[in-house]
């Protein structure tokens, strides 16, 4: 019935369907190369609690031991980078440096969590540069230098560097009050808290067992804290990448929604302009010439009435088939099947059906795949030179329903703008779901689509 | 008369040949697209060309282009465009490329919406009248001219009657014909006319084709032309 620009043009390797599935987020962060000081963490999967506790204890711990150094030295080359600055800007590089270096500790930090908590947070990345050239780069390095994933990171970073120095402090109460405890194993004179309180001997054990109770207490309220206070800081932001994901995959679906009733518009302007208008034009001409002739050369004129009859007739039949074209009121009443059926009937070339579908999908979602066979089966009619097709249709157990179209054709269909494929494959996508192609030159063809089906 | 037809639809191509040939013409040529139209045109040199707007491969306006080079190629061949709509801006740049006098000045231009092909004797008389040289617009397409140019102060002093006439004279109408479809006496109409060009500050001694085309020109340039406002006459 159409006649667009050919959508199945000769040659052509298989295409897929433009940005089909909607992408997930990125994969979970790959495992953090671990440094000596922050043992035992080197695990992608989630430590259950009590390992978890421990080896956030050890982790805070290490980190307390060395951290103070590289916040130190991290103060220390800031400084000096900035006083060097003036001196012909030697400090510039030490002030580079650093941004890389946070970057590290920024890359390093969310590493450490994934592995622990198993956050699945994606990895740190460098800025990509946008521009080419030196300016390009330092562009980039300064929107890193600003860049609030990596100081969310370092800031988590040095506050379990201050969760790491009590850790210790607990450890050094745990180790006294052990001792404590069994202090009047091996002396006799008064012993003394270590704030200079002296008590009897006798109340060592005591002291020293809730001083050991009270120092567990506190480790574990420090790995608490650290896991709240991570969670807080660091991982918060998923929600919004999330949210930054759906928003993507939503407008990526508005926009082929858009596109595809563009195209569908255009292709049923030029279904009435290729179609019918000419047909009816073409009957005007005819009457009009047998009015011209109807009194001079009857036979001529009943012979041209006659031939704007049939061509009448042409024209309602088209714009049946038009009309039918742009919404079949069957798939409302009795559904996909029922509807591929009469669209199997309809077919210039054989199709074998196999509908297996219980109950019935949103009409979208039905519409969308019926659109989607309706514009296989015209362009394997038109372009493939097929003798037969295949239509498979199912409702699948993961909720999505699902459509096969292959026909023995010659193959090498491509997705071309405005062709018969772009239109299902922005029908399809507007509908959330997905298309895929497979057509080598020389055939057969065959397409999917898959759409959710209470999309 | 010898004919050039360029038109995507066989249905369209073959009625317009039968119905041209019907009426006594030759069709030299019936072609589906513009691809080969200017070796045809030399090959055949024919005293018309019809065109339609839309044709391969981009069904756009490639009939208008068309036109167009055919305008700058060989200049005094009459043109008549079929066009499915009306589009006031092809008609625009088809009559923008209607000035200019003098042996090299354009030929007569005709653009006429599909449908009027089925006005059989009306069609035919249009293609014979712009092969004698007038200029020939859609009735709709100066509408939409004449509706853009409304707004124009100049336009503004122009009775309702003589709007019609000069939607008319834009048409192509000769004076007698006017007369015909206002039942007026041909005096009265060139009253009207005198009375229009006045308003308009154009030359009232044009006639025929010329006057066509300064009515068109004058409805086109309308707010450009730097003519000092006169005072209507009645």
């Amino acid at each position: 019935m159409t006649t667009n620009p050919s959508p199945f043009p000769a040659a052509g390797a298989a295409t897929s369907a433009p940005a089909a599935a909607p992408t997930l987020p990125p994969l979970p962060a790959q495992q953090a190369p671990v440094p000596a000081a922050s043992a035992p963490n080197a695990q992608t999967a989630p430590s259950r609690p009590p390992l978890r506790l421990v080896l956030t204890i050890l982790e805070l711990a290490a980190l307390g031991l060395i951290g103070w150094g590289v916040i130190g030295m991290f103060a220390g080359t800031f400084a000096t980078g900035v006083g060097l600055t003036f001196v012909f800007g030697i400090g510039l590089v030490l002030l580079v440096g650093l941004v890389y270096a946070l970057f590290g500790v920024g890359w390093f930090e969310i590493a450490r969590l994934n592995g622990l908590y198993g956050f699945d947070l994606p990895a740190l990345r460098l800025r990509p540069r946008e521009a080419p050239g030196f300016g390009g780069w330092l562009r980039s390095l300064g929107r890193q230098a600003i860049d609030g994933r990596m100081w969310r990171a370092v800031a988590n970073f040095a506050i379990a560097c201050v969760l790491g120095a009590i850790v210790l402090r607990a450890f050094s109460w745990l180790g006294w009050s052990a001792v404590t405890a069994f202090a009047p194993l091996f002396t006799a004179a008064d012993a003394s808290t270590g704030w200079g309180t002296p008590y009897p001997i006798a109340w060592a054990p005591l002291v020293g067992g809730l001083g050991v109770a009270a120092s567990l207490m506190i480790l574990w309220g420090l790995a608490a804290l650290h896991r709240v206070i991570s969670r807080a800081i660091v991982a918060s932001p998923t929600r919004e990448a999330e949210l930054t994901e759906q928003v993507r995959t939503s407008s990526a679906q508005r926009a082929g929604a858009v596109r595809a009733a563009d195209v569908e518009r255009t292709r049923i302007e030029r279904d009435l302009h290729d179609g019918v208008q000419p047909r009816l034009v073409s009957v005007g001409m005819t009457l009009g010439m047998a009015q011209q002739k109807i009194d001079t050369d009857p036979d001529a004129a009943k012979a041209l009435i006659e031939e704007a009859h049939t061509s009448t007739k042409a024209a309602i039949t088209e714009l049946r088939q038009l009309a039918r074209g742009i919404h079949a009121s069957v798939l409302d009443d009795r559904g996909l099947d029922a509807a591929l059926s009469a669209l199997a009937g309809r077919s210039h070339i054989p199709v074998v059906l196999d509908v297996r579908t219980d109950g019935r999908c949103s009409k979208d979602a039905e519409a969308a795949v019926y659109f989607a066979i309706a514009e296989s089966l015209t362009n394997a009619a038109k372009h493939s030179r097929a003798s037969e097709c295949r239509v498979v249709v199912r409702r699948r157990d993961d909720g999505t329903l699902w459509a096969r179209v292959e026909d023995n054709g010659l193959g090498g269909a491509q997705v071309l703008p405005g062709g018969g494929l772009d239109g299902i494959s922005n029908r399809v996508l507007a509908a959330g779901g997905t298309v895929r192609l497979d057509s080598p030159a020389g055939g057969p063809t065959s397409l999917e689509v898959s759409v959710p089906c209470a999309s | 008369m010898r004919i050039l037809i360029c038109e995507e639809s066989v249905l369209l191509r073959e009625g317009l040949v039968r119905l041209l040939e019907d009426a006594g013409h030759e069709v030299v040529a019936a072609l589906p697209d513009a691809t080969a139209l200017d070796e045809t045109v030399d090959a055949t040199a024919p005293d018309l060309c019809i065109l339609d707007v839309r044709l391969p491969p981009t069904f756009v306006d490639e009939g208008i282009r068309a036109a167009l080079a055919l305008r700058r190629r060989v200049p005094r061949l009459p043109l008549l465009v079929l066009s499915q709509y009306v589009e006031e801006r092809y008609a625009s740049d088809l009559i923008a490329a209607q000035n200019g006098s003098g042996p090299g000045a354009p030929g007569p231009l005709g653009y006429l919406l599909k449908d009027r092909v089925a006005d059989v004797g009306e069609f035919i008389d249009s293609v014979q009248r712009i092969a004698a040289g007038a200029t020939v617009l859609d009735p709709e397409v100066v509408a939409q001219l004449l509706t853009r140019r409304n707004q124009d102060d100049r336009m503004r002093t122009l009775t309702e009657r003589e709007r019609t006439v000069l939607a008319l004279i834009a048409e192509g109408k000769s004076n007698q014909a006017i007369a015909g479809l206002l039942f007026l006496s041909e005096a009265s109409v060139e009253k009207h006319i005198t009375a229009i060009f006045q308003k308009l500050g154009l030359e009232p001694d044009e006639s025929g084709n010329r006057r066509v085309l300064a009515a068109i020109a004058h409805i086109e340039n309308v707010s450009g032309t730097p003519v000092p406002p006169k005072t209507g006459a009645n």
